[in-house]
């Protein structure tokens, strides 16, 4: 058999370790986003502890697209009930649960807050609340971040 | 960094036994301890509000864990309902383990 010239030899193992660079780093790309996954799914077991949340009576009010991933403003509007306590999670922020808040008393009100939060990257975002009775409530949508705000 | 650990409480004209919107700025870097300083290149610590907690009259509202993901300067509006006027006092506590308060006068009217 008629060895490799020198040129196609380096034209072979050129090629070929680009191709276990690029093998690699997809698969720690995978691996990185399995770990966030899991990091956002034990947040919302956390929260929700595996429970399904009604839809429709609690509103995430957020920006489709934020800008400024540094200041993405959000709300928790609870329809028809006073939350106990509620919850925000943003799926691929290194700590997916920024906020959780018990709410007592009988100066509430509706319970509504608002506050500004730093997104990484575009992700979804959770919000969920229990009223006094201690059904979950919850609503989450996708916000898209044209500059990251984490660092 | 002197004005560390004030607050800006915005109350609204408040109608007697109607929900009203309290707006609140804390001023705070809120650092999350994953960026780097631009002239040293080295990270600056996390340094943020761990804890916010909302009274009135005495009576806890509002008792928010919070993680340092939440905007420089942390701004958190929330709602409040009552017939009578009283003391609204907002106690924050940062992960070194300062602890700040301001108070805001409600006179619903």
């Amino acid at each position: 058999m008629e060895s490799l010239n020198r040129r196609d030899f380096i034209k072979v193992a050129g090629l070929a370790g680009a191709a276990v660079a690029l093998g690699g780093r997809g698969l720690a790309f995978a691996d990185e986003a399995a770990e966030q996954k899991a990091k956002a799914d034990a947040a919302i077991k956390e929260i929700t502890g595996g429970k399904e949340a009604a839809k429709g009576s609690l509103t995430l009010v957020a920006p489709d697209i934020a800008e400024n991933g540094a200041v993405v403003p959000v709300s928790i509007e609870p329809k028809g009930f006073t939350p106990s306590r509620v919850a925000l999670i943003v799926d691929d922020n290194p700590v997916p649960l920024i906020m959780e808040a018990k709410i007592s008393g009988k100066y509430a009100g509706d319970g509504a807050i608002s506050t500004r939060i730093r997104m990484r990257k575009t992700s979804t975002v959770r919000a969920y609340a229990y009223d006094a009775k201690g059904a979950l409530h919850g609503d989450s949508k996708t916000i898209k971040v044209t500059i990251g705000g984490c660092g | 960094m002197s004005d560390l650990g004030k607050a800006i409480i915005r109350v609204p004209k408040i109608t007697k036994g109607a929900v009203a919107t309290i707006q609140s700025l804390i001023k705070h870097p809120n650092d999350t301890g994953l960026i780097k300083d631009e002239k040293t290149g080295q990270i600056i610590p996390a340094f943020f509000i761990q804890s916010m907690k909302v009274e009135f009259e005495g009576e806890a509202v509002y008792e928010m864990k919070l993680a340092a993901s939440v905007s420089k300067d942390p701004y958190f509006a929330y709602s409040l309902k009552t017939d009578k006027p009283g003391k609204l006092k907002m106690t924050w506590t940062d992960n070194k383990g300062a602890v700040y308060e301001q108070t805001a006068d409600i006179n619903p009217a």
